[in-house]
């Protein structure tokens, strides 16, 4: 493209050669300084912010399954404690971080495991997560009829 | 691409705890209508649907694996297509337990 106006010029390919050489050197020494102090303030505490923001979220989903499993589980008479193991790795967690409660808050007598016990509660946390904590009414055990 | 990377950990994330939700919701009455497939990955999907309702994406169940677990539970293996009929195949499986009602 031919100069516009008077004050424009022309430089020779050698010249651009050597002023666009001289500008990225100089470019890439406070680039790469530049690009490392992005990376260390702003792009990883982004990624982990956002990581350990979705861990909890995911903590929080597991306790909250866990504990309705469990509460529906000792409602039906089933050893819960024995299935914890099974239940912690549905969601990728080692047993011994998963520490449960369970609870009959409403029955005559507040015995777990009784036909007597009507509301159950669960308390499920993971690791410092708080506890997470659950009320359903007790199950009750279908019967299975088959005709003759 | 930081951004892309935080927002793809986000989403994945988000759409993996929603998955548990659904399956693990499913397997506690799966076993109440005796391990029903058909059912059990309608019920998977209405819950999927209720989740990502307003959302520009939702997993799509793609395999869903019933056995018996203890004698006397369910266990439900699925795997989701997580940007379902995009054509992006981002697979995600969830498995979960339930003890059953059934005695």
């Amino acid at each position: 493209m031919p100069p516009q106006n008077s004050t424009d010029t022309v430089l020779s390919p050698r010249q651009q050669g050597a002023t666009g050489r001289a500008t990225l050197v100089n470019d890439w020494g406070s680039g790469s300084i530049e690009f490392v102090v992005w990376l260390a303030l702003v792009a990883l505490p982004m990624v982990w912010l956002v990581t350990t923001a979705v861990r909890f979220e995911t903590a929080l989903a597991a306790a909250q399954q866990i504990a309705r499993e469990v509460a529906r589980e000792a409602s039906l008479g089933v050893d819960y404690q024995a299935n914890i193991a099974t239940l912690a790795g549905d969601y990728g967690l080692q047993p011994n971080r998963v520490a449960t409660q369970v609870t009959c808050i409403a029955a005559p007598v507040a015995a777990i495991q009784s036909s007597d016990c009507v509301l159950v509660r669960a308390s499920v946390r993971l690791d410092s997560t708080p506890w997470i904590v659950v009320t359903i009414p007790a199950q009750v055990p279908v019967v299975k009829v088959t005709a003759p | 691409m930081v951004c892309l990377v935080t927002l793809a950990i986000a989403v994945i994330g988000f759409a993996h705890a929603k998955e548990v939700d659904a399956v693990s919701e499913a397997a506690r009455y799966a076993r109440l209508a005796d391990s029903d497939v058909q059912a059990t990955s309608a019920a998977i999907s209405a819950r999927i649907d209720e989740s990502f309702a307003g959302w520009p994406f939702r997993p799509r169940l793609v395999v869903l694996g019933v056995a018996d677990w203890n004698s006397s539970g369910i266990q439900l293996d699925a795997r989701f297509d997580l940007f379902g009929g995009s054509g992006l195949l981002v697979a995600q499986e969830v498995r979960a337990h339930a003890a059953s009602e059934l005695n």
